[in-house]
């Protein structure tokens, strides 16, 4: 992964060229996603994944630990998270188990109707995950979450994948899974028994009444996000001339 | 049910979004103890104030849509639905229906379409009623709206649902929360609008499929380089 500051190379009249540029990596973590060969073991899918997941905590104005999710890698120095864990941040910062220092980010792009977030992160040198496209995914397929739930880094549960939850026009909106999920693991990652990403595990249902519901955001709409963000960026500023 | 898988806030736990419950529409909880609706502690019968006039349902003719209302409460307590008729200022209730925990289910009833309305679900106990949710919307006319309430600890929640097709019930596009934190009646332009219920089953902009269509960027702005 390069090691040149991302804000050095995105600076300036940049809004076109970040989407142009992180589309590139994200469609390269896309086609990694070759079609399945043999299933890997819990064990090995986590060894395969884990490097790549990570802890987000964001900072309020002093500096004081506002909230913990988690991250996913998906390109050179770039990792997806929801945005809710963001929310109200006035810094965000990355861990790993065992490394003392923080590795600071800063929010790239943002989908909040989606709740998709990317963060750059130069001092991130990790293998991005592949992307797995949600055709290729079913109901019943083994599916791993893994992330850093109550800031217990690097926790991994295992599952199914249990539906596929769609909008009124018949849309997918979320993969439903039994793999647990808790608060703080937010932004964590989904994965098939290959190591490929199925999701942003994103809502959890936490009651007396209700197991094993837990729900991500899929895969596929890490790939929309630079498209999406320059869309959204370019209907604002056309709002802004509009009101002047 | 928790309110978003959510990051660990330290010092205020976020709740996860309590999206799986295919009923749960707009929400709202409230502590207990709040000041009755009218701000009255004169009780009249039944614990509501004894100012509170019975809201007279439009007649026939004029837009109105049906109005049903659920109330979960512990014995001896009961459970009431008022409509401000102010409904910017959250001011002059007028008692839609009640209800407790030993009686059927409350009839529903009319009440006017097409206007902003503020509604508000309180809980009557020992006499005085507390723990108000407040919430205005729009009710389009012919549709139906269901309010449930429930007594949760010492405080309540409520919400509201758009149930014209019972299997498929919506929170109404319009509807923002107008008690909050203490705040009984919370200026229309800044009350929240809350559809957390439909996260699950998503939405759309655009003609593309998304998790919340009303979710802005404002809570980024921190984050957010110039």
């Amino acid at each position: 992964m390069t090691r040149q500051p991302l804000r050095q190379a995105w600076d300036g009249h940049i809004h076109r060229a970040r989407p142009a540029r992180l589309a590139a990596s994200i469609a390269a973590a896309l086609l990694a996603a070759s079609p399945a060969s043999q299933a890997l073991s819990p064990a090995e899918v986590f060894a395969q994944v884990a490097p790549s997941v990570w802890r987000v905590q964001t900072l309020d104005r002093d500096g004081l630990l506002l909230g913990q999710g988690s991250a996913v890698v998906t390109g050179p120095g770039q990792l997806v998270t929801n945005c809710h864990v963001l929310a109200r941040a006035r810094k965000v910062q990355l861990r790993r188990d065992g490394q003392s220092n923080a590795v600071p980010a800063r929010l790239a792009l943002w989908d909040a109707p989606r709740d998709l977030c990317l963060l750059q992160a130069s001092g991130v040198d990790a293998p991005a995950v592949p992307l797995l496209p949600s055709a290729q995914a079913a109901v019943g397929q083994p599916a791993f979450a893994v992330g850093h739930p109550r800031g217990l880094d690097l926790t991994m549960s295992a599952g199914l994948v249990s539906s596929f939850r769609r909008n009124d026009a018949a849309q997918l909106v979320l993969i439903q899974t039994s793999a647990a999920i808790s608060g703080g693991s937010s932004g964590g990652g989904l994965f098939n028994d290959q190591g490929a990403l199925l999701g942003l595990t994103t809502i959890a249902s936490v009651t007396a009444d209700a197991q094993n519901l837990n729900f991500a955001i899929p895969a596929d709409w890490i790939l929309d996000l630079p498209r999406r963000h320059a869309a959204a960026r370019a209907a604002e500023a056309a709002a802004k001339a509009a009101s002047r | 049910m928790k309110h978003h898988a959510t990051p660990d806030h330290h010092r205020q736990p976020r709740l996860a979004w309590a999206a799986v419950l295919p009923l749960l529409g707009l929400l709202g909880c409230a502590a207990g103890g709040a000041p009755g609706a009218a701000g009255n502690d004169a009780s009249g019968p039944g614990g509501l104030p004894a100012t509170v006039a019975r809201y007279i349902a439009p007649p026939p003719g004029q837009p109105a849509a049906r109005l049903l209302l659920r109330g979960a409460v512990p014995p001896g307590e009961r459970f009431a639905l008022l409509r401000l008729d102010d409904a910017l200022q959250c001011q002059r209730p007028q008692l839609l229906n009640e209800g407790s925990a030993t009686q059927a289910a409350p009839a529903p009833v009319s009440m006017a379409a097409d206007v902003l309305t503020t509604l508000d679900f309180v809980v009557i106990r020992a006499g005085r009623s507390g723990c108000g949710v407040r919430w205005s919307f729009t009710p389009a006319a012919g549709h139906s709206y269901l309010v449930q309430g429930a007594v949760i600890g010492a405080g309540c929640s409520a919400n509201v649902l758009d149930v014209t097709v019972p299997d498929r019930p919506t929170a109404p596009g319009d509807a923002v929360l107008r008690s909050h934190a203490g705040q009984r009646c919370v200026p229309l332009a800044q009350a929240r609008a809350m559809s957390t219920g439909s996260l699950i089953q998503g939405g759309q902009q655009d003609g593309e499929a998304v998790l919340n269509p009303r979710a802005t960027p404002r809570e980024l702005e921190g984050l957010i380089q110039p």
